[in-house]
């Protein structure tokens, strides 16, 4: 879905009015929430299916609360769903660990969907540990990172979204790329 | 093979944020004759397609999840939920708010108080109430002032044990610009703040510090495990 600038504006508003308690806010924000259950189902299927209906209802519901908890510190810099998208990300993750972990201690009946293909568990893995890196930097050579590879957009464009000139969106980029090297590296070492 | 010049340092920044294009044939031949560069830039490039995959996956993910519509009975229960939580800050969000104007009038009171008189004066205490501001897991409570006249300069909070490698992040935000640098960022140990503890806030005072910040300022506590944002406590704000 494509969105102009104006639209993470719009959503920022959004979530103001809705703290705020206005009731179109609140009616807005209800319509746009819709895509909770259904990232978590998308990502599910895309990871063989590790997690049944019931426990996808359980994260959606552990997801509402996240988020709704964390909503002070959505700050407008992606779309609501993108935005969500990575607490139901995380959560989704979390909930297929815990079940393996509960499968292996034998507390669960075996569940052979529980087994995810290998190479979305490397995918799963992978994404995880990026995540994690992410979330250890800098809030804003994060936020510089993610909206270079993950939204798409050039230094110019990060620049004005940030109200930063255009060279210290590079050098902060920079700066945020040397260091999830250097976590990368080291956790990959400690890994080995 | 070259040794490790820090002027590749440069080079390296300038191809990795594209400034210095890929077939820049003289300036990555000098990358390429450095072990340490050559290392570096693989890396790179490695960590910048990983970053890319990662996008492409959320933005399908975001993609995916828009195009698709909601069960019924999903979004009964989000309505439910957000509606219940909205009508429990309604009922709980009055005393936060009314409580933060009561300390920006204490802060006032303090501040004049130290105008007008000396801080040993007996007409410098002011009554400051106990205030707690709940998290809705009620794991770890929203900032809480402490003291009875210097509420602004010390802060407790209450919260979960912390385990080995946690940390309390406090984060102080212009609460009208909350996408600009935080103003303070802290990494504290035990769940209280001083004012004075801030190595970079020592040659501030907390009544310095408001006369030149905005208007409104938020805090935040959260609880990181290695980086990661565990918990978080609801924001704070307090007006001047």
């Amino acid at each position: 879905m494509l969105r102009s600038p104006d639209d993470y504006l719009s959503d920022l508003e959004l979530v103001r009015a809705l703290r705020r308690g206005q009731p179109e806010a609140i009616a807005g924000f209800v319509r746009r929430m819709n895509c909770v259950p259904l990232s978590l189902a998308a990502q599910n299927a895309r990871l063989g299916r590790p997690l049944n209906d019931h426990d996808i209802e359980d994260v959606s519901q552990e997801v509402l609360v996240l988020i709704w908890n964390k909503l002070g510190s959505f700050a407008g810099l992606s779309t609501l769903e993108t935005w969500v998208y990575r607490f139901t990300s995380f959560e989704l993750m979390n909930a297929v660990r815990r079940k393996r972990t509960r499968q292996r201690v034998g507390e669960l009946d075996a569940d052979p969907a529980v087994q995810s293909a290998p190479d979305s568990r490397t995918r799963l893995m992978e994404y995880e540990h990026l995540y994690r890196a992410l979330d250890r930097l800098e809030p804003v050579d994060a936020h510089v990172i993610r909206l270079k590879h993950f939204q798409g957009l050039s230094f110019e464009e990060i620049g004005a979204r940030l109200s930063i000139p255009v060279n210290t969106a590079k050098t902060k980029y920079y700066r945020g790329v040397e260091k999830l090297r250097e976590f990368l590296r080291k956790n990959a070492d400690e890994n080995a | 093979m070259q040794a490790h010049d820090p002027a590749h340092d440069s080079l390296l920044e300038r191809v990795i944020v594209g400034d210095l294009p890929r077939d820049a044939a003289p300036a990555m031949a000098q990358l390429a004759a450095c072990a340490q560069c050559r290392e570096r830039l693989a890396e790179f490039d490695e960590l910048q397609a990983r970053l890319e995959r990662a996008g492409e996956e959320e933005r399908a993910g975001v993609a995916q999840a828009a195009a698709g519509e909601a069960s019924a009975k999903d979004k009964r229960r989000i309505e439910e939920f957000v509606r219940t939580r909205v009508s429990s800050q309604d009922s709980g969000s009055r005393a936060p708010r009314w409580i933060a104007l009561a300390l920006a009038a204490s802060l006032a009171g303090v501040i004049a108080a130290r105008v007008f008189w000396p801080p040993s004066s007996p007409g410098a205490a002011i009554e400051q109430p106990d205030v707690l501001l709940s998290d809705e897991k009620e794991e770890l409570r929203g900032v809480t002032p402490k003291g009875k006249t210097h509420a602004f300069e010390s802060f407790t909070w209450i919260s979960p044990q912390l385990k080995a490698g946690e940390v309390y992040r406090l984060t102080i935000t212009n609460a009208a610009d909350t996408t600009a640098e935080p103003l303070v960022i802290a990494n504290i140990e035990r769940a209280e703040w001083r004012w004075a503890d801030v190595g970079a806030m020592q040659a501030r005072s907390v009544a310095e510090f408001l006369a030149k910040e905005p208007q409104e300022i938020e805090w935040v506590v959260e609880i990181w495990d290695v980086g990661k944002r565990v918990q978080r406590s609801l924001p704070v704000s307090a007006w001047r």
